[in-house]
Order: C-alpha cells, then structure tokens, then sequence
C-alpha cells in the first residue's frame, strides 16, 4: 500500500516540467549535485568533529559542551542545504529514486540517526556539563557519538549508492529484493 | 615530460585489476574517499574560519590548529589511498581529463602550502604574526581546498 | 626559518594562489557560458 501510495507520488512529480526540465539541464544538475556533495564538508565534517571530541580524540582542552555548542549552527546550516539539493536530486529523478533500495535505507539511517542525535542532545543538556572538562564524554555519550558517525557513514555510502543501478526494478532480482526496493509492477508479476 | 608511461602502468597494475573487476569494491572505496573529503573538508573549514575569526572565537586558535592538524592527516591519507585506487580503473582516461590536471595541481600547491608553508608559519605563536597574513593563509588554504574538492567533482562530469 | 621570511613567503605565495585561482575559475565561468549560449542562443 505505502510502496503504491510513494510510487504514484514519483509519478506524479515526474510529470512535472521542472522535474523534466532539471534532470536534462546541462549544468543544473551536475551543480546542485556537486553543491550536495561538497556540503559535506560542512555538515559531516563538524559533525565528526564533535562526534571526536566526545571520543576524546580531538579538542580534549575545548569543553565538550561548549564546542557542540559552537559548531552547532554551521553543521545544521550544511545539513540545511544538504536537505535542499538533496530534495532537489529527488525531484529531478522521483520514480528511479524511490524504488533505490539504496535511498531506501539511506532515509531509515537517516532517521535512525536523528533519533540519536535527539537522544544525545538531551542527555547532553541533562548532564549540565558535569564531564564537561573530562577528557573523554562518560561511556554512554560515547556510544552514542560512535553510533552518530557509524550511522552518518552508512548514509554516506547508501547515498553514494543511488548512482550505481545494481539492484534497480528492471533488473532480474529475487523477490525479497523487488519487495524491499518497491518495485510495484515487478512484484505484481510474481502473483 | 610526459607522464603517459606513469597511467598506462597503473592500467596494467595489479590496482586495476581489481578496480576493474569488481564494481563493489570501487564503490566502497569511492564511499572511503568521500567520508575523507568530509573530515579534510571539517578540519580545513574549522581551522581557516577561526583564523579568520569566524568561528570559535572563544578558543584559542593554537588549540584549533592543533587539534585539527591530526585529523587533516589522517583524511588525506585516506583520500590519497583511495584516490590512487579509483585512478587505477579510468588511468588512460584521466590521462586526457583536464579537471584531472586540475586537481592534481591544486592538489600538489596545496600539499606544498600546508607542510612547508601554513604549518611552520602557525607553530609561532599566533600573537606575534601579522593578523593580515594569518588572514591571507586562512584565505589562500580555503582557496585551495575548495578547488581539490570541486575540481575533483568535476572529473565525472567533464 | 625566521618568523619574518616565512610571513613574506606565506604571502608571496598566497597571492599567487588566488591569481592562479581566480584565473582558473573565470576561465570555468566563460566556457559555461559559452556552451549555455550555444546551447539556449
């Protein structure tokens, strides 16, 4: 049902002339691609930083709070516009991409990564600094930062994925993969 | 001097091989240069902008540069590995790819402006440097960076 | 190095850089907008 419900919204944003006219631009896409891309440096790179610091593997002299709290507005400003050309990316190709097992799991890590971060901040706040000096954050914020980075590198390299057409619906693939990935019409086939 | 010799080895190393046969393994290892580009990309941002009094302004910059420094190794070793890697499946190609080269330059005046330049310069004590030229390396370092980065984005499009 | 001589350095070669940067860039810039125009008129 959802598959169905996600698939005839891909549809219907393909027939948009914008979405049509984006993914055949000459320049269009490649740039906001490369602008997706490059932000990455500002959203993942402050996020390892500060995943890092709790860790104890970088900025050990800056309080833990205090550098989560300064890097903060970049790293959601990067996210910001990682969300924009990501949304756009999407438009460009709706139906290709949300029959991507890879975009498929990539949205799961992403959700599965907010919850931490979510999870951390507020245990962070709770805290009200009291291992603010310490070198390393307390064991638990420590799983939680390796967990961020873990998750973050998933949705890097699912993301990354998206490009490559190994498991795309018009290939030949076993019915858990025709399932998992949404191909509609595919799995009708199997009925 | 032409290096045309240098790519048509790497075609018929033992790298291309492998890079060749098996797609997953490109892949993963393009997922390892892109995690790179993130941290050196970080380290880079974070470092430049307090210098240029952008960011964390209430941390000494010594203490940003220092801190960064390890990490900024430690992604461009990662990147160069899996860079050499992904050269060896497209070498003949990239042979003839002028973003190719312009990377590789701005690759190579980068290398040479951080250890010989950015680094000696910032082991002083910042105090007693000229706020101007730790601006204008901030600026330059940025510069460059970017370029790298960009620039090597471009090599699938072009 | 003296303190002195590597900030001359420094700047020298920054410079250089940005001329070498910007020229790259505008040079991207111009052959964008050359095909863009062949491409739309």
């Amino acid at each position: 049902m959802l598959n169905e419900w996600l698939l005839a919204l891909a549809r219907w944003l393909d027939t948009h002339e914008w979405s049509t006219a984006l993914h055949e631009s000459l320049y269009m896409y490649a740039w906001i691609e490369t602008t997706h891309v490059l932000t990455l440096m500002v959203f993942l790179g402050m996020l390892f930083m500060i995943d890092l610091r709790m860790l104890g593997l970088a900025f050990t002299e800056v309080p833990a709070s205090k550098l989560a709290d300064r890097l903060d507005r970049p790293m959601m400003l990067g996210f910001a516009v990682m969300v924009i050309t990501g949304f756009l990316l999407y438009y460009a190709i709706p139906e290709r991409t949300t029959q991507s097992i890879w975009f498929r799991i990539k949205v799961v890590l992403m959700i599965a990564a907010g919850i931490n971060a979510f999870l951390f901040r507020a245990k962070m706040l709770a805290a009200d600094g009291s291992w603010d000096e310490d070198r390393r954050a307390p064991k638990r914020m420590r799983v939680g930062a390796g967990l961020s980075l873990l998750l973050w590198a998933g949705v890097v390299v699912t993301g990354r994925s998206i490009a490559y057409d190994w498991f795309d619906c018009n290939k030949d693939l076993s019915y858990l993969m025709y399932w998992a990935a949404g191909c509609v019409d595919e799995l009708a086939r199997f009925e | 001097m032409d290096v045309y010799f240098f790519f048509e080895w790497l075609d018929n190393s033992f790298l291309a091989t492998m890079s060749k046969a098996y797609g997953g393994v490109f892949a993963v290892v393009q997922m390892f240069h892109l995690l790179s580009l993130a941290l050196l990309g970080g380290t880079v941002l974070l470092a430049d902008l307090r210098l240029l009094g952008v960011m964390l302004r209430d941390v000494p910059s010594r203490v940003v540069v220092a801190s960064t420094q390890r990490w900024f190794d430690v992604a461009l070793i990662g990147s160069l590995l899996s860079g050499i890697f992904m050269s060896s499946a497209v070498a003949l190609k990239l042979y003839y790819n002028e973003m190719f080269w312009a990377k590789m330059a701005s690759f190579a005046i980068g290398l040479v402006f951080v250890y010989g330049i950015r680094r000696p310069l910032l082991a002083f004590d910042h105090a007693t440097l000229s706020p101007w030229v730790l601006r204008l390396v901030a600026v330059t370092s940025l510069v460059i960076w970017f370029t790298v980065a960009a620039s090597g984005r471009w090599i699938g499009f072009s | 190095m003296s303190r002195k001589t590597l900030q001359r350095i420094a700047v020298g070669y920054g410079i250089l850089v940005l001329a070498a940067a910007a020229w790259f860039w505008a040079r991207q810039v111009q052959s964008v907008i050359e095909l863009l125009r062949l491409a739309y008129g």
